[in-house]
């Protein structure tokens, strides 16, 4: 397969970027996306031209590294799937891809297609502890958990914090990821004793590091590769509504 | 004030005196079905409300729904702002799958619908524009009441005030279209099923309700209600 590349590319923070355009051949339909980024490297580096750069690890769509926009699409065109598992055969042989970082201004550009994601971390430290004994692992069965809790904190912790909602929403909130986290925790009875606290912190320190408010566009939900239902933001609202009261009494 | 600094709660202010006016748009349209009754219905109804029974009832309500508008723009504008300067660009192409003209035009729809209600208000609650079309020009009616009808009936026969009116509630409608459920979203109300449900059911009741408002106008300019 061949491919015609338009790849987004900028020197530094503050330098102003613009669209490179590629073409990569030999390209085999069962590499993935970042693969052929890889190869397109490859033959950059040989030519003397600095690499294109961009964020990786696990490669199998769990650590949350990765993540650009192609094709106007956070993550690309495959619905609940990461970039790194997007496979060439997903696109028409002779298409030209277009790529480009996650926009959001709580996640500067820091060189091509890498993207400063710290904003998220901020938010983590937030969210604080949750209560659980130390020493001695406890007994697999001691606490119960309703078999309907576990499934649903189970779903919201399937997030790996990758960013693609902050980068679909148009106004570049971050709320599915606080959802998805707030659900996480406060099902289970770990987490639950703290969860005014943290619906509380989260979203505070989420407006503090720049990331936007809610419209329900619900754009995230279609991009998020793990399937995370903006019904935990419903949610969210509710943890937050009842902790301001909370606090207020 | 720690609730209106964080942005749900901002959000929450926004969702909740959305539904308020949302509401007073239904009572409103619950009094204009009196115009499809006839010239005594109407006539009885407007009477009726500016009576000296209502009207602590009436300057009530028009407290607490300007209230609720002024705090609804205030809100909309700073969250509009905040989330402009939040998203400065969203990339070159940019492709939308779940939201909708409806939703990525609120602020833009606040405002025209802001002007609407200002030419609204100025048309039959303060008359002073097309005066010679306001309840004071006409004689009252054969009750001695005063003639809103002739005054909805002839302001209606005009095109250009008619297709005002439709256009405008063609804007409510877009408004409400995503407002309506995006309120109850914010408030928390939806669970995982009756999420759905409660998207399909805001965007129904946002049309039945621009519908039911171009009902008067439509059935004017088609002749329906003559005088």
């Amino acid at each position: 397969m061949r491919f015609h590349l338009k790849v987004w590319r900028q020197e530094g923070p503050e330098a102003p970027g613009r669209f490179f355009d590629y073409d990569v051949d030999d390209v085999i339909p069962e590499m993935s996306l970042l693969e052929m980024l890889d190869k397109l490297n490859e033959e950059l580096i040989k030519k003397g031209t600095p690499p294109i750069v961009f964020e990786s690890d696990c490669r199998e769509g769990i650590c949350g590294t990765c993540g650009m926009v192609v094709n106007g699409s956070a993550h690309g065109p495959q619905p609940k799937t990461t970039t790194c598992e997007i496979r060439m055969r997903h696109f028409q042989d002779g298409e030209t891809i277009t790529i480009e970082p996650f926009r959001a201004a709580a996640f500067p550009v820091q060189k091509d297609l890498l993207v400063e994601r710290a904003g998220l971390d901020k938010v983590i430290q937030a969210g604080g502890y949750t209560s659980a004994y130390t020493g001695t692992h406890a007994d697999a069965n001691a606490i119960l958990v309703p078999k309907d809790d576990q499934e649903y904190a189970m779903d919201a912790a399937a997030c790996i914090g990758c960013g693609a909602c902050v980068a679909a929403c148009p106004n570049s909130s971050a709320m599915l990821f606080v959802a998805a986290k707030i659900a996480h925790l406060g099902t289970l009875p770990q987490g639950m004793p703290e969860e005014p606290k943290r619906a509380l912190s989260m979203t505070e320190v989420m407006q503090e590091e720049g990331f936007g408010a809610c419209s329900n566009h619900f754009e995230c939900q279609a991009v998020c590769p793990k399937g995370i239902q903006v019904e935990t933001i419903a949610r969210l609202n509710r943890a937050f509504l009842k902790a301001s009261l909370k606090r207020r009494a | 004030m720690a609730f209106l600094s964080n942005p749900i709660g901002k959000k929450m202010l926004m969702a909740l005196t959305g539904v308020i006016l949302f509401l007073f748009l239904v009572a409103h349209l619950l009094g204009n079905t009196t115009v499809l009754g006839g010239p005594g219905w109407i006539n009885a109804y407007a009477e009726h409300i500016h009576s000296a029974m209502f009207a602590p009832l009436l300057w009530a309500a028009r407290v607490v729904l300007l209230a609720c508008l002024g705090l609804h723009i205030a809100l909309g504008t700073l969250l509009f702002l905040e989330n402009t300067k939040a998203a400065p660009t969203k990339g070159t192409f940019v492709t939308y799958k779940e939201a909708g003209l409806s939703s990525r035009t609120m602020f833009y729809t606040g405002l025209l619908i802001l002007a609407y209600l200002i030419y609204h208000l100025l048309h039959f609650t303060l008359h002073s524009v097309h005066t010679s079309l306001s309840v004071s020009a006409f004689p009252p009616d054969a009750e001695g009441r005063p003639d809103l009808f002739r005054s909805i009936a002839l302001s209606f026969q005009r095109p250009g005030i008619a297709g005002t009116y439709l256009l405008a509630m063609a804007i409510v409608c877009l408004h409400t279209f995503h407002g309506v459920f995006s309120s109850l979203q914010t408030l928390g109300l939806p669970g995982k099923a009756s999420l759905p449900v409660l998207k399909r059911a805001g965007q129904v009741l946002a049309t039945l309700l621009a519908a039911g408002f171009a009902l008067v106008p439509v059935a004017v300019l088609t002749g329906w209600i003559n005088l």
